[in-house]
């Protein structure tokens, strides 16, 4: 039989020998004791035996009774030994050498024992030290192919049948003794050739390095996705993520796990509006960038993300979701524990095999499989996650008391009039609508309906409301996620297979908000003959998510930020009891009451019970078929053909419950009014209702279909042993299909499933009960069909000399029928040139203290095509009719006949090296990266049309540096301790702008975004900040001089007013994790640091949008201007009404309110703890904890504000788990 | 179970021949491949159909048009608390400040551009498909489109057409899709004649009659023509298509047959309308129902009728209960408009083009011509409609100027808030006779506007001249 595979089998297979070994020890101990305690107490004295092939036993318990000395020996040591001796009166020496002459044994007196051994026996290595005379003791280190230490591997002496194999220790360290010099060492690990070393010295320090026995076994190789490269072979920049890193977290995205692993991508919450605690964006691909953005625009919809490979084919995702708001995240479905790793490809020689997809890096997935030659192994995986609540009080409010002042204030001031004015209007069916409840209580008083004293104490009680109190009680709750996953793997010598399951099942932070994932994959790979290879990967994911329904305004974590909610401080989700309270919402509470005389439903908006009504169910399938084989023609060409066919279907359904406050003003509104004359009869026709009762139901069904076929020839040979050539050479077709439709059903009962579509939706007259008036149904009815059809062909070429220089080349084109592509520049070639250098390889080179120095350099271009810019107007088809009763279409995009395809060119230079036995090992890379024609949705001359259009505006210069440090600090048999430094820098910088409209912008769309000639992509801009006027109005330096001309400064034609502040992105980024493992328990923790950069205060004081119905008022409204000279001591602008919004834009973006954004946090703390015990039936056992975001360390702001919360602070999660096999 | 190896070819033979199909078929036949609609509700604007379609785009072409006129004009006053509830931008507005600028051109700058750009794809995509009727009635129908946004923008932000038209500034008249072409202003001379031009054009290619009225048909083209030249002061010509758009279409609504109760008397597309059309205003905004104000200015709960216009209708004048209510609370005894031809509550009003207008502009320019005949014909002919049944007597005028009075008078009282009050001032103050300098009252300081004052012409909006190169009106 043949050993095989991996560490996992080879552990299985040693389990016997490890099992003697015990019992030998076991035993031996045990007769230690017995003989030792027996001992006598005689002295020394002469010997005289005469035996004839005796069993040595007897002749030793004789000689035990003559002398008092003890034999101490294993019990079956001496068995089926007999011996011969003739001694008289001999000494103890004398005799002890007749009896152990030839026997294979040594023997050695130490005080009245003599210690029997056999030779070469490791088992009681100790007590043998002193037998080695006639020996030599050889210790040494096996270590693979990279210079890896490799534990358990068998060490035996050649021609040695009788003892005991030796086996390394985890640091691939041994101990042997061999007979004397030219002993041969036979050195057996599984999936390695076995070794013969031939010793030839006493003591000898061995390093024998391993070589591996199949070639398909695993080497060190990077995958681009449509090769494995050796990583000495290799001159792009490629990262690679391993399996023991991504499982360091337990998130149940493979995005999320990536965090702080690496160098090259950067998670930008702060400037990525996605809801940092929202259960539907849990690590979303559009939030990240390789090596900093290479859009000027990040919002526009497609190309601004990284390309996702998953096993050598590319991620297709369509953008069906993005019409219907679908959380179609295509990376959020993989399993992570089906994950072996991630490579990200960082530069063009990396990436440009991908094409004009590739400008924003390539992170290429690669999922375990099983392997050739490999025992049958069950291995599970669980754990529980739990989320602490969302902290609601991270912005810090003003108290409630002063925000019912400022509504006070507001309402004499007038500020409600024009909305109570409506009242004035009721007679003519004029609704109501609402104000604050204050202004309620204002105007009771005011009406006399109430009494001042009233009043009063119903406002004082009103100031000691909060509602993030009551949010956080019944909205919000501690998010539970469980992962269990099991898997299967083996594979005998044609055939390989994994086969997996996972489950998870999250309960999320909103109350009614769950959901769960189901994944099933099986991998299996045969060799029907020889030389062919043929691989077949099944993926089934099912995804359930059920949520409140789309309507409700709690459903999502977003809507509770409370930023810019029309829910005041002072509102109360439920009273004292716990009893749902009715909030004020459209309309004044009043008009709701009465509206309709009792015949209109219920308009009252109840928040609690609000959320129980109706629901949004997701409902996700996904199954992935990869076909590959490859077959080998010869000893050079390869061929390798991989189909892939992929569909997704995501069915979302939601439903606004009949008695949801949705369903129930849309109902009212659709009713006829009391005067209503049917003007097709005449006939009055008073409170009709238009719509059916009941439920208002939208299925929205997705359905998408991606298909790949690639064809690949793979040309390898190596002549004269120095020379290799690898090179491939391919063409690959691509399609997404995809059909969506959404229709709205009206009058829907949920258990009969019966709704009501009857209705006229061409009808422009249909009763409105506002205002009297008529209008449509709304209609909502969308069918979508995409077809996206793609074709590349690639070339990508290296040589090697004598694993020394390495040139490598490549180049690739695409076409597509994407409109813009197809047209203006379907077919732009890619292609990028490498070299590499291994220093180390040189003959010249003898630095002993650092054996690896390898150098490598490329260049090439990247490109990124953006589906959704097109240079010519499409029409899109409207699926409803206009209030003309007309079907129509709209335009969409412009015509741009000057518009070009973003291009990046790429500069990558790189250093590896490693000091002896790995002790410090690094990567420093430089690059530069020049993107031209940048798209940017920019400003244009409105006279188009357009008030801005997406156009290449730009060209910019990334500057950045990677730097990965790992060292093995301490490293002990029972202690170790590594750190892994990451450290990024990343600078872009706008090189040229090509339009007059963008350098002649005003300074308030250079604030948005637009960019400016000279400073970084993401640049924070502040107006001059010149202190506040002796009546507490902003002031600004116009001019180099203070002024409150605030349109001039803001929508001036000269910038003076603002100022350059700094980058908005972290400049330099990085982590810093160490590892500190004792005996089986493993620590690890991970900083994480971002500095160089700025941010805006959130929460500077906006009076406009506070008279305008925003509830924020921060808790700086404390420290206003409120008399003269207070200007001398507080920034914060007096309240001044009627606000004056462009007063607001100059104070909240000032240079007072732009703060240092450089911290250090704790990202994660995890622990484990492996048990090695094996006699268990589990194996591996591990348990492993985490906690995550634990919080910043350091920052440079001193008011306590986390630069990198967009909305809410990422709450803090503990991970419990257990993994083991068997 | 123990595979047997062996070398076998046919799997290579097959491979290699897939492998090369893939290639060929990517290298040779990738246009084919390619050549596939990516989006089926998705095209180029390719026939007469489509075009149709994006005519027919009711919110796109037919809502949204200029209101800053109608809001300068002298229909409407504010109270202060109404004034002070506004923002700065509409209170500015209102009172002509020198300085009144919008801060962003959409939406009175930018709606009607819209329209253009719209205009532009279909008559460049019909210019490459041969003559028929549905390719002549869209191509029309566009330059219809097209002249009526040009029209809009040369009344707020051109002088009036005057003798000086040929030196005037105009507004940027964007015949091409491009966004790269650039914007000129040309002069007021050039903005008339390209608005004439095309609607000559378009009444050769329009049909006689349309489904319904926000589509164009050749009264509407008449009848833009006769406003356009109304607004140049060319009497006959004005007073010729009008007549010709009241050949076509001539229908008047008894305004006895209404609902003086009701807060809509009108419906939308009702029997006076030639052309659909409605300014800014008001839009219904789900599920929530309440007005989104876009002209805040002229909402109904806040513009109050000017109390001598309220005066000057005679008790069984109808127009006075149909086109007003009044207001209640501390508002009593002052009025608000709901004689909306657009049928709908709010302040998005009906602009278009209807038959009143028609009547009103071939009276105008009967007198003018010394027709006084012709000119009370039309005048009686509409007001008969006006009156409640059994109380009207023809009018009749003293003298050739009484005549012009009287029609002017009606004129003022029948198309309020019709969005031609504005363009009505601008041309009439270069005739002594009807010249008013307009007054606004708020917090006791009198604001006023001269006849012919260079606020007449408004400032163009705040980013247009930041992201073009056009030039601003002189203050």
């Amino acid at each position: 039989m043949k050993f095989s595979a991996t560490n996992a089998a080879m552990r299985f297979r040693a389990w016997p020998y490890l099992k003697q070994i015990i019992l030998v020890m076991k035993l031996t101990t045990f007769l230690l004791i017995i003989i030792l305690v027996q001992a006598s107490a005689k002295g020394f004295s002469q010997i005289t035996l005469q035996e004839k092939d005796a069993p040595l036993e007897k002749v030793l318990k004789s000689i035990k009774q003559q002398t008092g000395y003890t034999f101490i020996y294993e019990s079956d040591a001496l068995q089926q030994r007999s011996v011969s001796v003739n001694v008289s009166n001999a000494s103890l020496a004398t005799t002890l050498l007749q009896c152990f002459k030839d026997q294979g044994l040594t023997y050695k007196i130490v005080d009245k024992n003599v210690i029997v051994q056999v030779k070469q026996s490791s088992v009681l290595d100790k007590i043998a030290d002193v037998f080695k005379s006639s020996e030599i003791q050889v210790t040494g280190k096996i270590v693979d192919e990279k210079g890896n230490a490799l534990p358990n591997a068998t060490l035996k002496v050649k021609g040695d049948n009788y003892s005991m194999p030796v086996t390394t220790g985890d640091n691939g360290g041994f101990s042997l003794y061999v007979p004397g010099n030219n002993a041969v060492i036979v050195v057996s690990y599984v999936g390695y050739k076995t070794k013969e070393v031939t010793v030839s010295g006493a003591d000898v320090q061995l390093v024998i390095h391993m070589e591996l026995a199949v070639a398909d076994l695993q080497q060190v190789t990077i995958s681009t996705g449509y090769q494995e490269i050796p990583k000495e072979r290799a001159t792009g920049s490629f990262e690679v993520i391993t399996n023991k890193q991504l499982n360091q977290v337990t998130s149940s995205d493979i995005l999320s796990r990536l965090v702080g692993n690496t160098t090259a991508l950067n998670f930008n919450p702060q400037l990525s509006p996605t809801s940092s605690s929202s259960p539907f964006k849990k690590g979303v691909l559009s939030t990240l960038n390789i090596r900093g953005s290479n859009n000027l625009n990040t919002n526009l919809y497609t190309g601004s993300y990284p390309l996702v490979v998953v096993d050598g084919v590319a991620v297709e995702d369509n953008g069906a979701g993005e019409r219907f708001s679908i959380d179609e995240d295509p990376v959020g479905k993989i399993n992570p524990n089906d994950v072996e790793n991630v490579t990200i490809l960082k530069d063009a020689a990396a990436a440009s095999i991908w094409g004009s997809r590739a400008a924003n890096g390539v992170i290429v997935i690669t999922t375990k499989k099983g392997k050739y030659n490999q025992p049958m192994q069950i291995s599970f995986n669980s754990n529980a996650t739990v989320t602490n609540k969302p902290n609601l009080f991270y912005y810090k409010r003003a108290s409630t008391a002063d925000y019912v002042d400022l509504q006070k204030n507001l309402y004499s001031l007038g500020n409600y009039d024009g909305t109570l004015s409506y009242a004035d209007y009721a007679q003519y069916g004029y609704n109501q609508p609402a104000v604050p409840e204050v202004v309620e209580i204002l105007e009771a008083q005011k009406n006399g309906t109430i009494t001042a004293d009233q009043a009063n104490a119903q406002l004082a009680a009103l100031g000691n409301n909060d509602i993030r109190n009551d949010i956080t009680k019944y909205i919000l709750r501690n998010a539970v996620n469980q992962q269990y996953s099991l898997s299967i793997t083996g594979g005998s010598q044609d055939i390989a297979y994994r086969l997996s399951g996972g489950y998870d099942n999250d309960l999320n932070n909103t109350v009614r908000s769950w959901d769960n994932r189901l994944t099933l994959s099986s991998s299996t790979t045969i060799k029907p003959i020889k030389n062919l290879d043929i691989q077949t990967n099944i993926t089934y994911v099912q995804f359930n998510r059920m949520d409140q329904a789309n309507e409700s305004y709690f459903n999502e974590a977003g809507n509770i930020n409370l930023q810019n909610s029309f829910l005041d401080p002072y509102t109360r989700l439920a009273d004292n009891n716990g009893n749902p309270l009715a909030v004020i919402r459209d309309n004044r509470p009043e008009y709701i009451d009465t509206a309709g005389h009792g015949n209109l439903l219920d308009w009252h908006y109840v928040p609690l019970t609000d959320i129980n009504q109706g629901y949004t169910k997701t409902n996700q399938s996904e199954i992935t078929i990869n076909l590959q084989s490859n077959y080998r023609l010869n000893d050079v060409f390869k061929v390798g053909i991989i189909y892939n066919y992929q569909k997704l279907n995501t069915d979302v359904y939601d439903l606004a419950g009949a008695n949801s406050y949705y369903t129930r003003n849309l109902m009212n509104l659709y009713t006829s009014p009391y005067n209503y004359v049917n003007p097709a009869t005449g006939q009055p026709e008073p409170f009709h209702r238009s719509l059916p009762m009941g439920g208002i139901y939208t299925p929205t069904l997705d359905d998408l279909t991606g298909q790949t076929l690639r064809g690949q020839l793979n040309f390898d040979k190596t002549w004269n042993v120095k020379n290799v050539i690898n090179a491939i050479a391919g063409a690959e077709m691509r399609s997404s299909y995809g059909v969506a439709n959404s229709n709205t059903y009206y009058g829907y009962n949920e258990s009969t499933l019966q709704y009501n579509n009857q209705l006229d939706y061409q009808r422009t007259d249909i009763p409105y009960y506002l205002y009297n008036s008529q209008t449509q149904l709304p209609y909502n009815s969308v069918n979508i069909d995409n077809r996206q059809r793609a074709v590349s062909e690639f070339i990508n070429a290296a040589y090697t000399y004598d694993n020394r220089y390495t040139f490598s080349a490549s180049a690739r084109r695409d076409g597509s029928n994407v409109f813009g592509v197809a047209t203006n520049n379907s077919f732009s070639p890619f292609y990028s040139v490498g070299g590499r250098w291994n220093i180390n390889n040189e003959k010249f080179y003898k630095v002993d203290w650092l054996p690896t120095l390898q150098l490598r350099a490329t260049f090439g271009y990247n490109g990124n095509v953006n589906y959704s810019v097109s240079p010519i107007a499409t029409i899109g088809y409207a699926s409803s009719v206009g209030q003309n009763g007309l079907p129509y279409a709209y335009l969409q995009g412009a015509t741009n006949n000057e518009l070009k395809p973003e291009r990046s060119g790429v500069l990558n230079i790189g250093l590896d090296f490693g000091s002896k036995d790995s002790r410090l090992t690094g990567t420093i890379e430089y690059y530069t990266k020049n993107d031209k024609n940048l798209l940017t949705n920019a400003p244009v001359d409105p006279t188009t049309s357009f008030t801005s259009l997406d156009y290449n505006s730009a060209d910019m210069k990334i500057k950045g540096m990677d730097i990965m440090l790992s060292s093995i600090n301490i490293k002990s048999s029972k202690f170790s301790w590594t750190s892994n430094f990451m450290f990024s820098y990343n600078r872009s910088k706008i090189t040229q702008i090509y339009t007059d409209v963008i350098t002649s912008l005003n300074p308030y769309s250079i604030l948005l975004g637009t960019p400016v000639k000279g400073t970084d992509l993401n640049a924070i801009y502040a107006f001059k900040w010149a202190g506040l006027s002796n009546t507490g109005a902003p002031q600004v330096y116009l001019n180099g001089k203070p002024s409150t001309d605030y349109n001039t400064a803001a929508f001036g034609s000269n910038r003076t007013a603002l100022q350059y502040v700094g980058s908005a992105t972290p400049v330099y980024a990085g982590s810093f994790r160490n590892s500190f493992n004792y005996q089986n328990l493993t620590l690890s923790a991970n900083i994480l640091y971002r500095l160089g950069y700025y941010f805006r205060r959130p929460d500077a004081i906006n009076y406009s949008g506070l008279s305008n119905g925003s509830s924020f008022l921060p808790v700086e409204y404390a420290q206003r201007w409120q008399k003269p000279g207070d200007e001398t001591h507080t920034n914060v602008p007096a309240f001044i009404y009627p606000a004056n919004s462009t007063a607001d834009i100059i104070y909240d973006n000032s240079s007072i309110n732009v703060l240092k954004g450089d911290n250090v946090r704790l990202q994660e703390i995890n622990l484990s703890y492996s048990f090695k015990k094996d006699n268990w039936k589990l194996k591996n056992v591990r348990i492993y904890g985490d906690i995550q975001n634990l919080g910043i360390l350091w920052r440079a702001n001193k008011l306590g504000y986390d630069p990198d919360v967009y909305d809410i602070p990422r709450p803090r999660t503990y991970a419990l788990g257990l993994s083991a096999s068997f | 179970m123990k595979i047997q190896h062996k070398t076998n070819k046919k799997p290579a033979i097959i491979l290699t021949y897939m492998m090369t199909a893939i290639a060929a078929t990517v290298i040779f036949s990738c246009n084919k491949y390619l050549d596939v609609k990516q989006d089926s509700a998705e095209a180029l604007v390719s026939t007469a159909s489509d075009g149709q379609l994006l005519l027919d785009n009711y919110s796109a072409m037919n809502t949204g048009y200029s209101s800053d006129g109608e809001a300068s004009a002298d229909n409407y006053y504010l109270t202060d608390k109404s004034y002070n509830a506004l923002s700065a931008e509409d209170r500015n507005i209102y009172i002509w400040l020198p300085t009144a600028q919008r801060a962003t051109a959409a939406p009175q700058w930018q709606n009607p551009y819209k329209v253009v750009y719209q205009a532009n794809i279909v008559i460049e995509a019909m210019a490459k498909l041969p003559a028929a009727t549905d390719v002549n009635t869209v191509k029309g129908s566009a330059l219809f489109f097209r002249s009526f946004a040009f029209y809009q923008v040369a009344q707020l932000y051109c002088k009036p057409y005057t003798a000086t038209a040929a030196q005037d500034p105009g507004i940027p008249l964007r015949l091409s899709s491009d966004v790269n072409a650039k914007s000129v202003r040309g002069t007021v001379a050039q903005t008339y004649q390209q608005i004439i031009n095309d609607l000559q054009t378009a009444v050769s290619l329009l049909p006689q009659t349309s489904s319904i009225s926000s589509r164009p048909n050749k009264a509407a083209a008449y009848a833009l023509l006769a406003r356009t030249y109304l607004a140049m002061a060319d009497y006959t010509n004005a007073g010729k298509a009008a007549a010709q758009a009241l050949e076509l279409q001539g229908a008047l609504i008894d305004y006895n047959t209404l609902n003086p109760a009701s807060g809509t008397p009108f419906i939308r597309f009702n029997k006076e309308v030639i052309f659909q059309a409605i300014m800014i205003g008001t839009a219904y905004s789900f599920p929530n129902g309440v007005f989104t104000q876009n002209d805040a200015t002229m909402d109904p709960s806040v513009a109050k009728i000017d109390p001598v216009l309220y005066a000057s209708y005679a008790d069984n004048d109808l127009r006075q209960r149909i086109f007003f209510k009044g207001n209640t609370g501390t508002d009593t005894l002052t009025y608000s408009f709901k004689g909306n031809y657009d049928g709908t509550p709010g302040n998005a009003f009906f602009d278009g083009l209807a038959t009143d207008e028609m009547y009103l502009t071939r009276a105008e320019c009967s007198a003018r011509a010394g027709d006084a005949t012709s000119a009370m014909a039309d005048l009686n002919t509409l007001l008969k409609t006006r009156y409640a049944t059994g109380t009207f007597t023809n009018i009749t005028a003293s003298s050739a100027d009484d005549v012009l009075i009287k029609v002017l008078t009606e004129r003022r009282k029948e198309l309020i808030f019709r969005g031609l009050r504005w363009t009505d001032l601008r041309r009439l103050n270069s005739d002594n006779r009807f010249q008013v300098t307009l007054k606004r009252t708020i917090g006791g300081q009198v604001y006023t506007l001269p006849p012919n004052d260079l606020r007449y012409v408004q400032l163009l909006p705040v980013d247009v001249i930041a992201n073009s190169s056009l030039p601003q009106n002189p203050r």
